[in-house]
C-alpha cells in the first residue's frame, strides 16, 4: 500500500533556504496519486466550490491542490452530508487534492461566543445563537475524516497574533502540542488514507516558536504547518517568526505557511524555506474587481481609465481569459455592472497568476536564479531600494541578500 | 435578414415553420460572410452586458444553442457607448462575441423590473445600473452606428402595464411609429418594427396596421409582460392569444414575428400556435436565478407537454446525490453535479449554483425549441 504522502526535494537554492520538491498525495480510499510541485499556492474554495469556477476551470489553471474550510462545510451542508456524498472530492467533483483546515480559526473569527478550555473549543452555532457547540480535538479530526481531504489540520488553540498576553500565548502553544497528540490518536484509524498536519504556534515569541517546533518535529508528522501568523501583526515580526519557525524544521517534510498569499510575501517566505501557501486574497480581490499582473501588482479594473484600455489583462499571461482576448475595457464594464461573469473571469486569471508566479519561483530556484528573481520582483513592486518596506529589508538581511 | 415560410401557414393550431437568414455583421455589402440560417420557431440567446448570465464564453461553448443570435438589451450595454466609440469596431468584437454570431440590439429587456411613467415626448427612458437615461431617435441612430448590430429594435415606448389609460396607449403607439419613421436611414432588412397597444385590441390593430405599412424586416410584440418589484411576472396569455388572433391578419405572412418575455414552455407553445416565430431565453435565466431546474419527461412531446421546475433550494434535496435529470445531456448532469451539491451551493449563495443551473436550464429550453421544430416533420 502506498503512503498517503511522499515528499522529495528535487532542487535546493544555493543562496537561500528555498527548495523545489515533489509532493505526492494519495487520494483517500483509493490508490490514485496526485502529483504536486512545491513551492505551491493553494486557492481557497471555502464552501467546497471555487467562487463560481467549475472544477474543470480550476484544473485549467494548473491547480492540483485546493483548500476548503471545515467550519463552513460542517455548518452547511454538514460533514455527514459530505460523507454520505462519498467525501468532498466526489461531492464537488474535484479529481485532484484537497486540504481542510480544522475550523479553529473560523471559530475565533466568526463566532460571537467562544470559549477555549483544555477539553476543546465551545462556541455558538452560526445558525442558532441559542445553541452551543463544543469541539474537542478528537471531534475536529473526525469531522475532517468525514469530509475526507488529503491533508487535514490539527485543532489548534488560536490566539490573535495582535493580542498582548504572554501567558496566554504560552498556554495556547503548549495546549496546541497536547491537542496535536489527541488529534493524532484520533487519526490513527485514517493515517493510511489522509495526512494530519500539526501546527506550530508561539505567537510572536521566537523562543516559544522554536520550542513548539522541536516538540512537534519529535512526533514525526507527515508535514508541518506554521500558524498563528498573518493575522494583522506587524510585518517585521511576522517575517522574523517565519524565519525562526522554519529554522528548526527537517528538510524532508513539507512546510505549510498558513494564510499567506501576496506575491512578495510568498516569495520571501519561500526563500525562508516554506513550501505551501494559502490565502483568500487572489480570489477575493478578483471579486472586488482587481487583477494580479506582472510580479504581483494589482490592477483595478474598476478604474475609469480601464474603460478605454483595449489590451488583455496581461499579454504574457496564458490563462484562458487573456488567451481568449477579453479586453480590460470590456471586463471593466462587466465589473462595474456587477456582472458575475466579470468575477469569474478575474478569478480564473488570478488563480492562474498565482500558479504562474509559483512556476516562475520554482524555475528560478532550479536554475539557481532565485536571488535575481527576488530582486526583480522587489523592483517591480517598489521601483527603488529606498522604497523597500522595513520588513522586506529585514527579510533580505536574514537571507544575506545584498540589493 | 430574410425569411422563408416552409410549412404550417393557415392551418389551425399549428403555428408556422420557417427559415430566417441573418448575417452576423451589418458592415458593408463587400462582407461576403455566409449568412446564418435559423429554423423557426427559435429562441434568441438572452444576454446581460453581452454575456449569457453567469457563463463565460468558454462555458457557453458547452451549450447546444444552434449559434442562435444573441439578444443584447440596450439597458445592459448603453454604458459601454464611450468605450465602443473609442474602440471603433462595434459591439460584437468588443464583447468578444464569436465572429459568425449575429446579435440583435433591443430596447426591451424581458428581465428588467418594470417602472412606469418615465417616457415622454422627449424620448424613451432606459434604466441602467447607474440610473435612468432618456434617449431620442438621434441618440438611438448614433448608438446603432457605434454598436453595429446585425439586427435591431428601433426605439419604442412599451410602458403599457395592464391598467394603462387610452391616452397613454395612444402616445405609446404613435411615438413608437414616429421613432420607427426616424430610422428610415437604416436598412429595412435589419429592423424589427415594434407593435404596441398594451392589452387593448383596437390600439394593437392600429399599431399593427401602421407598422406593417412601413419598411421593416419583421415585427416585435412588446408591452405585454411586466415584472413587479417582488419579481412577479404579469402576463395574460389568454388575452394575448385573442389579440394575436386578430392582429396577425394585418401582418404580411412573409415576415418574422417576435415576442420576448419570461415564457414557460407551455406559454411558448401557445404563442407559437398563435403565430409567433421568435422568442428569447430569459425564462431559463429567471428560473436559474430563482434556484429552479427545468425538467421534461423522457421525450419532449409538443402534443403532450410534460415538464416541471424543481426548487433546488428545498431541504428535500439536501441528500439527493443524483443529477437533476437522469436522461439530460447538459454539462451539469453529464458531469454528475448532484441535486444535493446544487442545494448546498444555493444555501451558501455560491455563484457556481447559477453556473450549473444555467447550463442545465438553457440546454433544456433550447432542446424544447429543437423538439418543437422537429415535430414539424413528425406531425404535419
Amino acid at each position: 500500500m502506498s503512503k498517503p504522502l511522499s515528499f522529495s526535494v528535487t532542487a535546493v537554492c544555493s543562496s537561500t533556504r528555498a527548495r523545489v520538491a515533489h509532493l505526492r498525495l494519495k487520494q483517500p480510499d483509493c490508490e490514485r496519486m496526485v502529483d504536486i510541485e512545491t513551492p505551491v499556492f493553494m486557492p481557497v474554495g471555502t464552501n467546497g466550490t471555487m467562487k463560481g469556477i467549475l472544477p474543470s476551470q480550476v484544473e485549467a489553471t494548473a491547480c492540483r491542490l485546493m483548500l476548503s474550510n471545515t467550519y463552513h462545510l460542517a455548518s452547511r451542508p454538514g460533514s455527514d452530508v459530505v460523507e454520505n456524498a462519498g467525501g468532498l472530492h466526489k461531492f464537488m467533483n474535484w479529481p485532484h487534492a484537497l486540504l481542510t483546515d480544522s475550523g479553529g480559526f473560523q471559530m475565533v473569527s466568526l463566532s460571537k461566543l467562544m470559549e477555549v478550555s483544555e477539553d476543546g473549543v465551545t462556541f455558538t452555532s452560526p445558525y442558532d445563537s441559542n445553541k452551543m457547540l463544543s469541539l474537542p480535538p478528537e471531534k475536529a479530526t473526525q469531522i475532517q475524516h468525514q469530509i475526507g481531504a488529503n491533508i487535514i489540520m490539527q485543532l489548534d488553540d488560536v490566539v490573535s497574533s495582535t493580542a498582548n498576553d504572554e501567558k496566554r500565548f504560552k498556554e495556547a502553544t503548549e495546549r496546541t502540542i497536547r491537542w496535536y497528540e489527541r488529534c493524532k490518536e484520533a487519526h490513527k484509524c485514517r493515517e493510511n488514507e489522509q495526512n494530519l498536519f500539526p501546527i506550530i504556534q508561539g505567537g510572536l515569541d521566537a523562543d516559544l516558536r522554536r520550542k513548539c517546533a522541536d516538540e512537534i518535529v519529535a512526533r514525526d508528522p507527515p508535514g508541518i504547518a506554521i500558524g498563528g501568523l498573518s493575522g494583522g501583526e506587524e510585518k517585521e515580526k511576522f517575517i522574523r517568526m517565519v524565519a525562526c519557525s522554519t529554522e528548526s524544521l527537517p528538510d524532508d517534510k513539507p512546510r505549510y505557511l498558513m494564510g499567506v498569499g501576496f506575491a512578495v510575501d510568498m516569495m520571501l517566505c519561500v526563500a525562508l524555506g516554506c513550501d505551501m501557501f494559502d490565502c483568500v486574497y487572489p480570489t477575493r480581490t478578483a471579486r472586488f474587481g482587481s487583477a494580479l499582473i506582472e510580479y504581483g501588482i494589482s490592477l483595478n479594473l474598476k478604474s475609469a481609465k480601464m474603460a478605454e484600455d483595449f489590451n488583455v489583462i496581461e499579454s504574457e499571461c496564458n490563462c484562458v481569459v487573456c488567451q481568449s482576448g477579453y479586453s480590460r475595457a470590456y471586463i471593466h464594464h462587466l465589473v462595474k455592472s456587477q456582472n458575475t461573469v466579470g468575477c469569474h473571469l478575474l478569478t480564473q486569471h488570478n488563480i492562474r497568476f498565482q500558479m504562474r508566479f509559483m512556476e516562475k519561483i520554482r524555475e528560478s530556484i532550479r536554475n539557481q536564479e532565485f536571488e535575481n528573481f527576488i530582486k526583480k520582483t522587489l523592483q517591480n513592486h517598489y521601483s527603488t531600494k529606498e522604497n523597500y518596506p522595513i520588513w522586506v529589508q529585514t527579510a533580505l538581511k536574514l537571507l544575506n541578500i545584498n540589493t | 435578414m430574410e425569411f422563408f415560410i416552409e410549412k404550417g401557414t393557415g392551418l389551425p393550431k399549428c403555428g408556422r415553420f420557417a427559415k430566417l437568414r441573418v448575417k452576423a455583421a451589418n458592415e458593408s455589402k463587400a462582407n461576403c460572410e455566409s449568412p446564418n440560417v435559423y429554423k423557426t420557431p427559435f429562441c434568441l440567446q438572452y444576454t446581460v452586458n453581452g454575456m449569457i448570465p453567469h457563463l463565460t464564453r468558454e462555458l457557453s461553448g458547452f451549450l447546444d444553442d444552434d449559434n442562435s443570435p444573441l439578444m443584447v438589451p440596450l439597458p445592459t450595454v448603453i454604458m459601454m457607448k464611450h468605450s465602443l466609440q473609442k474602440f471603433g469596431f462595434g459591439f460584437a468584437k468588443f464583447a468578444n462575441v464569436k465572429k459568425d454570431r449575429p446579435f440583435i440590439l433591443t430596447i426591451c429587456d424581458p428581465l428588467q423590473k418594470s417602472k412606469t411613467g418615465f417616457n415622454d415626448k422627449n424620448g424613451v427612458t432606459i434604466w441602467t445600473p447607474s440610473g435612468r437615461r432618456q434617449i431620442n431617435s438621434e441618440n438611438f441612430l448614433d448608438l446603432i452606428s457605434i454598436f453595429k448590430p446585425s439586427l435591431c429594435q428601433p426605439l419604442c415606448d412599451s410602458d403599457t402595464p395592464m391598467d394603462t389609460s387610452k391616452k397613454r396607449l395612444r402616445h405609446s403607439v404613435t411615438r413608437t411609429l414616429s421613432y420607427l419613421d426616424d430610422c428610415a436611414s437604416l436598412s429595412a432588412d435589419s429592423i424589427f418594427g415594434t407593435i404596441e397597444g398594451g392589452y387593448d385590441l383596437n390600439s394593437r390593430l392600429f399599431s399593427a396596421k401602421e407598422t406593417a405599412a412601413r419598411k421593416v424586416g419583421g415585427f416585435i410584440f412588446d408591452g405585454f409582460q411586466t415584472i413587479d418589484n417582488e419579481n412577479k411576472i404579469h402576463f395574460k396569455i389568454e388575452e394575448v392569444k385573442s389579440i394575436l388572433k386578430e392582429v396577425l391578419d394585418l401582418l404580411p405572412e412573409a415576415k418574422p414575428r417576435a415576442m420576448f418575455g419570461v415564457f414557460d414552455p407551455e406559454t411558448v407553445l401557445a404563442l407559437f400556435e398563435s403565430g409567433i416565430d421568435i422568442f428569447d431565453s430569459s425564462y431559463a435565466v429567471f428560473l436559474s436565478e430563482n434556484g429552479r431546474a427545468l425538467t421534461f419527461n423522457d421525450k419532449i412531446d409538443r402534443f403532450n407537454l410534460k415538464y416541471e421546475t424543481l426548487d433546488l433550494k428545498s431541504v428535500q434535496y439536501k441528500r439527493e446525490f443524483t443529477v437533476i435529470s437522469g436522461n439530460c445531456s447538459c454539462y451539469s448532469c453529464k458531469n454528475e453535479f448532484t441535486k444535493a451539491y446544487i442545494n448546498h451551493l444555493l444555501n451558501t449563495k455560491e455563484m457556481l449554483a447559477y453556473v450549473l443551473l444555467m447550463l442545465h436550464n438553457l440546454h433544456n429550453y433550447f432542446e424544447f425549441f429543437r423538439q418543437l421544430r422537429l415535430s414539424l416533420s413528425d406531425n404535419i
